[in-house]
């Protein structure tokens, strides 16, 4: 939770589904973007993943989806965002979440046979001040992160970017525990390659 | 003896902390004597860094959005 912003999720809902606008309001802030980035990992159009996302809203406050309490919040409420989202998406026939099981590592080029280093990782040019997120290096995460196949990610996304724990990244996308680690893994070693090409 | 390929494959759940004792250990040791995964390991740990901080530039300005939503499913 932010420092800024001490009310629980729990306690904003609350307020919200008694009527306090405000509440949700502040629930919207906290969850907008969230719910927009994993919405398009289903669905491409960004206008259509904004649907998606206005509806789980009015769902939550018309109560066609009742949070009970039995999950952290954010976790049933990305929850439900999927739900939506695959079944709107499934309307439109544009069902994009794949799961690419098949692939094989994004490093395994970068090995011997025998499992030793054939391209070994050079030193980065990483100063504090680039550490700090310049403009230039968070343009090179956020395009490696667009380049990532949806099911990657919306795990990377989701853990990395969100905070969310890995079970409750499981609980979300429907997915098993060692898919979830597979897609992590993926979709972070990607984004270190992409690094690696701009800072080596 | 974890190979420089598995430390690779592991380097994610190790950062995480997410390996069980004995794998953790098996990367430490490993670690200990391969320069280049010690890199890699240390490039993963950065990558996941510059990845959390993307996460909390909350934005606002869905104000608008969502008194909007809140109003409409009230009055209906």
């Amino acid at each position: 939770m932010s420092g800024a912003d001490p009310a629980t999720d729990e306690a904003l809902v609350a307020r919200a589904l008694e009527g306090d606008e405000d509440a949700f309001v502040a629930l919207v802030d906290r969850y907008q973007r969230s719910l927009l980035r994993l919405a398009r990992n289903y669905v491409r159009d960004v206008t259509l993943a904004e649907d998606v996302v206005q509806d789980t809203w009015i769902g939550f406050l018309r109560g066609i989806e009742k949070f009970e309490g039995r999950a952290a919040f954010r976790t049933w409420l990305h929850r439900v965002l999927v739900n939506r989202a695959k079944s709107r998406a499934s309307k439109e026939a544009r069902y994009i979440f794949l799961d690419p099981q098949d692939e094989t590592s994004p490093i395994a080029d970068r090995f011997e046979p025998s499992g030793f280093w054939r391209a070994p990782p050079r030193e980065w040019n990483l100063t504090p001040e680039r550490l700090l997120l310049s403009d230039e290096i968070r343009a090179v995460v956020e395009s490696a992160l667009e380049a990532l196949p949806p099911a990657q990610r919306a795990v990377v996304e989701l853990r990395d970017l969100e905070g969310l724990e890995a079970s409750e990244v499981c609980n979300v996308l429907g997915i098993s525990e060692t898919n979830q680690r597979v897609l992590l893994h993926r979709g972070r070693t990607k984004v270190r390659a992409a690094l690696a090409a701009r800072l080596e | 003896m974890l190979r420089c390929r598995d430390v690779a494959d592991l380097a994610s759940d190790y950062v995480n902390g997410d390996l069980n004792w004995s794998r953790r250990f098996a990367v430490r040791l490993h670690l200990t004597i391969c320069r280049f995964c010690r890199r890699y390991v240390r490039q993963m740990r950065e990558t996941v860094g510059l990845l959390r901080g993307l996460r909390r530039e909350r934005e606002t300005g869905h104000e608008e959005l969502a008194r909007t939503l809140f109003r409409s499913t009230r009055r209906s």
